[in-house]
This record gives structure tokens, sequence and C-alpha cells, in this order.
């Protein structure tokens, strides 16, 4: 109603979308409070910027939830982390020929 | 010519409806146009020149009548027509600017377009690493009738479009008496970036019990849609806020969960 007599050009729905997923189960006995304060530690270190290791983080709260069934599973990739798991392989496959190559 | 003798209108409109004049169409009846009779009748008396003038009037009148119709349906028409222009600008309005993109109304909003594939999914949540980093701030308020602390955990988060991010909320039923029922609305400002930001997870729209004294973090799984980069509207967009408040809710008769209005 408050849209009435307003142009058409205005993008403002005015309902709200719900998430995609639905809402997060109440984390009542703190199972995941320690990732979280980790998380929120990386973040104000690093003043806000989404940096890949608070993405890391994020993603291991999320794992957190995951396990202790406060949230649906899902892949890591419909969850945005792809990028950071494509990183973490290439690490690993370049660690892993790191070491065969001491070894041999 | 003599001044006419006052006589009040009234007076003349009783006694000779048919034959009153004024004074103009009397004096102007009179010129030289209506040819050398009248010339001639002008040399008679002044009642005898109304009589004729009053006969010419209801001529002169009888042929504006037509004049005078016409006027009138011309005037109607074009008021009619404006109202009714009025009244219809609005909807036409946004009926031809949804039908050609005016002002930037999109067509297919981005938010609105589910993902049919993984593919699209994965798609649209890689960051744009070659986008300007976006300052998301975090604000919580609750009703005045739910005793509840709620507050952001960080004030700030910058991402970038596409880049999914998790933000956190605390909640703290300071009522020691009664769990409480609270539920959650958000809103996005600047507005018209709503339908970009994509909230994956987060704890609004369902009932958050809260039992009584219990803290609770409450997690925002949230990203910017990476459409939000081509849209012009959105060029000078570099702070969006993201407003949670709660509020108390209750189950009605029909088993259903309503919030409490705020009183008034």
């Amino acid at each position: 109603m408050s849209t009435f007599g307003s142009p058409g050009g205005a993008q403002r729905f005015s309902k709200p979308t719900p998430p995609e997923r639905g809402s997060f189960p109440l984390d009542h006995d703190a199972e995941c409070q320690a990732v979280m304060k980790q998380y929120l530690r990386c973040i104000r270190a690093h003043k806000g910027v989404n940096d890949d290791e608070c993405r890391t983080l994020s993603q291991g709260y999320l794992q957190c939830r995951m396990e202790r069934n406060l949230m649906a599973p899902d892949s890591m990739k419909n969850l945005g982390f792809q990028d950071l798991e494509k990183a973490r392989l290439a690490k690993m496959s370049k660690t892993d020929g790191e070491v065969e190559e001491k070894k041999g | 010519m003599a001044p006419l003798r006052y006589r009040s209108l009234l007076e003349l409109a009783r006694s000779r409806p048919q034959q009153w004049t004024c004074n103009t169409c009397a004096t102007t009846l009179k010129r030289p146009q209506w040819g050398a009779i009248q010339q001639r009748r002008a040399m008679q008396t002044m009642q005898q020149s109304r009589q004729h003038a009053a006969a010419n009037m209801e001529s002169v009148r009888r042929g504006f009548d037509s004049k005078n119709s016409n006027t009138l349906l011309y005037a109607m028409s074009l008021i009619i027509g404006t109202l009714a222009v009025s009244y219809g600008s609005v909807p036409l309005y946004k009926t031809i600017c949804q039908q050609t993109g005016w002002g930037g109304q999109p067509i297919k909003s981005a938010a609105h377009a589910y993902p049919d594939s993984e593919q699209d999914i994965a798609a649209r949540l890689t960051p744009v690493t070659t986008s300007r980093r976006l300052r998301i701030t975090f604000a919580g308020s609750t009703s005045d009738i739910l005793p509840w602390k709620f507050s952001p955990q960080q004030r700030e988060v910058r991402i970038l479009p596409g880049e999914t991010a998790l933000a956190f909320y605390t909640a703290t039923n300071k009522s020691l008496d009664e769990d409480i029922i609270g539920v959650a609305t958000y809103s996005v400002t600047p507005a018209q970036v709503a339908p970009y930001f994509s909230k994956i997870q987060c704890f609004c729209f369902e009932e958050q019990r809260l039992n009584k004294g219990e803290t609770v973090d409450m997690p925002v799984f949230f990203y910017i849609d990476p459409e939000f980069l081509q849209d012009p509207n959105m060029k000078g967009i570099d702070t969006i806020t993201l407003n949670y408040t709660f509020f108390k809710a209750k189950y009605d008769k029909n088993g259903h969960l309503a919030p409490i209005p705020m009183p008034h």
C-alpha cells in the first residue's frame, strides 16, 4: 500500500522472500559456539573482510552444525565453498607431490 | 443619446420578459450592419427600437444555441477525459514500465529465477573477484513487548558478490518466568537491493523458542547475487544493511503461530 501512486519502476517487492533452505534450528546447547567465536575473532581481526581464512572457519561452523543435526546436510558446492574446496585440493595435491619428491 | 430611465432588471424581466434586451445588445443591434432599414429605425423612439432589438435579440440567441451546446459537450468530454486519464494513469504506467523495462524495472528478476540445476547454483555462488567489496552492516531490534536482548555479533562484513558469508546475532531471553516464542522478520536497505540479497539459511519467519534466561546464537548465511553488478541501479551502492526485528508470537486458536501486535 505504500507503493500506491508511485511509478512502476520502483523495485520494492513488499513480500520478503523466505530463505532458500529455511530456518536454522536453534543451537540451544551452544555446541558449535567455539567455532563461532573463532570465526568472529577472525572477522574482527580482518576488519570485516571475508578472507579465505574466515570463510574456511564459516565452512567449519556449518559442518559442525550438520554433524550435530542442527542443519540439513548439504554439499559444500551448494553452499558457495567450491572455490575453497578447489584451493584446498590443489594445496593438498601440491603437498602430496612435494612429499613424494622428498621420498623419491 | 439621452440617458436611459433607470429601471430595475427585475422589473424589466417581470414586465416584458420576451422583449427585454440588455443595453449592449440594444446599442449594438442598432448599428448600420443591419442595413438601411435599421438606420431609419434609429430615428424612432427608444421603446420601439428596443422592441425591434428584442426581436433580433431572440434570433441572435437562437444562432448561438447550437454553438453553446457544442461548447458544452466539448468541455464536458475534456473534463471527464482528464479524470479518466488521472485515474487510469497508475496501472497504465506500471504496465508500460513492465513491458518496456523503462527505469530499470527488470522483466525477469534475478531473485525469482529458481535455479534448476546444480551448475546454476554453483555458478551463482562463485565470488566475483574483480568487483569491489560490499559492506554489509547489521542491525537488530525487538518489539517493545518482547523482553529479549537481541543484537548482532559483528559490526560489518565485507564480501564480494557471489561470496557466501556467515553472520551471527545473539538473543537473550531476559524474562526469568516464562519461555517466550519469537518470530523474526528482516528487511534490507537500500530497498532496491532486496531482490539481490539472497539468504541461504537464517532464523526468520519461523518460531524461535527461548527458554527463560537462555542465550542463543542465531546465524544468518547469505550472499549477494552476482547479477547485482550488472544492474545499473546498483552502481553507487556499497553499503547494505540487514535489519532483523523480533516480535512476540503465540499460538492462536487454530494452532497457527501469530505475532502479537505492538501495543499502541
